[in-house]
């Protein structure tokens, strides 16, 4: 009796092994290695890194087949593409400060506050740093500004807005406070880029700081100085 | 013995049938608990030989083998460590000594008789 139960044991047993052997069999393919829930997590994110890339990728040969388009339209309609190049080379030299460029925008004044120094209170929570002129012309930028000046320096993508002491030096050039930040653009959108509550220029003119925003039909941003 | 061979074609024959395959996230854990598995059963035929095969210790050791060897994959990936190969490492080679002991026994046998 007992021995029989012993039979039955290990013949079912046996047979669970078998399943379970069998499904292992099937669900391992060949050419793959064990692989821990770290590296999981790993190749996930590569993936959703690659996907992300592809997109863009994506996006841009959708940008680079308008404009096929539209040079092949411009041939059509003109007879050769040279206007629509013009143009392009136009809006390249905006973009990199070969012209002068003119239209609506905003003129900024910043200067250093004119209030009394609470007791033990940090000089500098007073005073205009090259930090706070950078971060609104990048607010600025942020808003749509097609072109910046700061006191007639124009400020190019590769231009340099760093801390020299009392002064700030952009494109290698020093310059004192008042600073007159000068940008072409959309003058609503760059009156509330500083204006607007909780901007950094909000912030700023809640330490005292002067900050004048004058929005202009007519703005004249000069075009870039010094050499290439 | 017979009926444990028996078992095991049955068992290959109703598992490649049913349509059913481990997710692929745990086949780690799953194939260090069809090891702990293997190694219970190759146990139990050495104690069988020696005759001192016990039923309990068989049933008890094949299925809490198999889920502790999994379970302990699981938490030492969990904590980053890979317990995965002590557990390949502890099972596979006392796989190897049974059955070097197996192969012993049978030889002893039937050069006896």
């Amino acid at each position: 009796m007992k021995k029989k139960y012993i039979k039955l044991n290990i013949f079912v047993l046996t047979t669970i092994l078998g399943i379970l052997v069998s499904f292992q069999v099937k669900s391992i393919n060949n050419n793959q290695e064990y692989v821990s829930l770290d590296e999981i997590r790993d190749y996930k994110q590569n993936l959703e890194k690659e996907k992300a890339e592809i997109a863009q990728l994506n996006t841009s040969i959708e940008d680079y087949k308008n404009k096929i388009e539209q040079f092949r339209l411009s041939k059509i309609r003109d007879g050769d593409i040279t206007k629509l190049l013009k143009e392009e080379i136009k809006e390249y030299k905006t973009i990199s400060g070969f012209t002068d460029v003119y239209g609506p925008g905003v003129i900024i004044i910043m200067d250093d506050a004119t209030r009394e120094l609470y007791e033990g209170e940090n000089p500098n929570d007073v005073l205009v740093h090259d930090v706070d002129v950078l971060n609104i012309v990048n607010d600025l930028k942020a808003a749509g500004a097609e072109a910046i000046s700061i006191n007639g320096q124009r400020v190019l993508s590769n231009s340099e807005i760093d801390c020299s002491g009392y002064t700030i030096k952009i494109n290698g050039k020093e310059y004192g406070h008042p600073f007159i930040i000068k940008a072409i653009g959309e003058p609503q959108h760059l009156e509330a880029a500083i204006n607007a509550p909780m901007t950094y220029g909000y912030m700023l003119k809640t330490y005292g700081i002067f900050i004048e925003v004058n929005p202009s039909t007519y703005v004249k941003v000069p075009k870039y100085d010094g050499t290439y | 013995m017979i009926i444990g061979i028996f078992g095991i074609i049955i068992g290959l024959i109703i598992g490649f049938y049913v349509p059913i395959i481990f997710p692929m996230i745990y086949s780690s854990y799953t194939s260090v608990a069809l090891l702990a598995a293997i190694d219970s059963v190759f146990g139990a035929i050495r104690a069988s030989l020696e005759n001192k095969f016990n039923s309990t210790i068989f049933v008890t050791g094949f299925i809490g083998n198999a889920i502790i060897a999994g379970l302990l994959a699981y938490i030492g990936d969990r904590m980053g460590v890979p317990l995965y190969y002590a557990a390949i490492f502890t099972f596979g080679s006392r796989l190897f000594q049974n059955f070097a002991i197996i192969r012993r026994m049978l030889i002893k046998k039937f050069s006896n008789s």
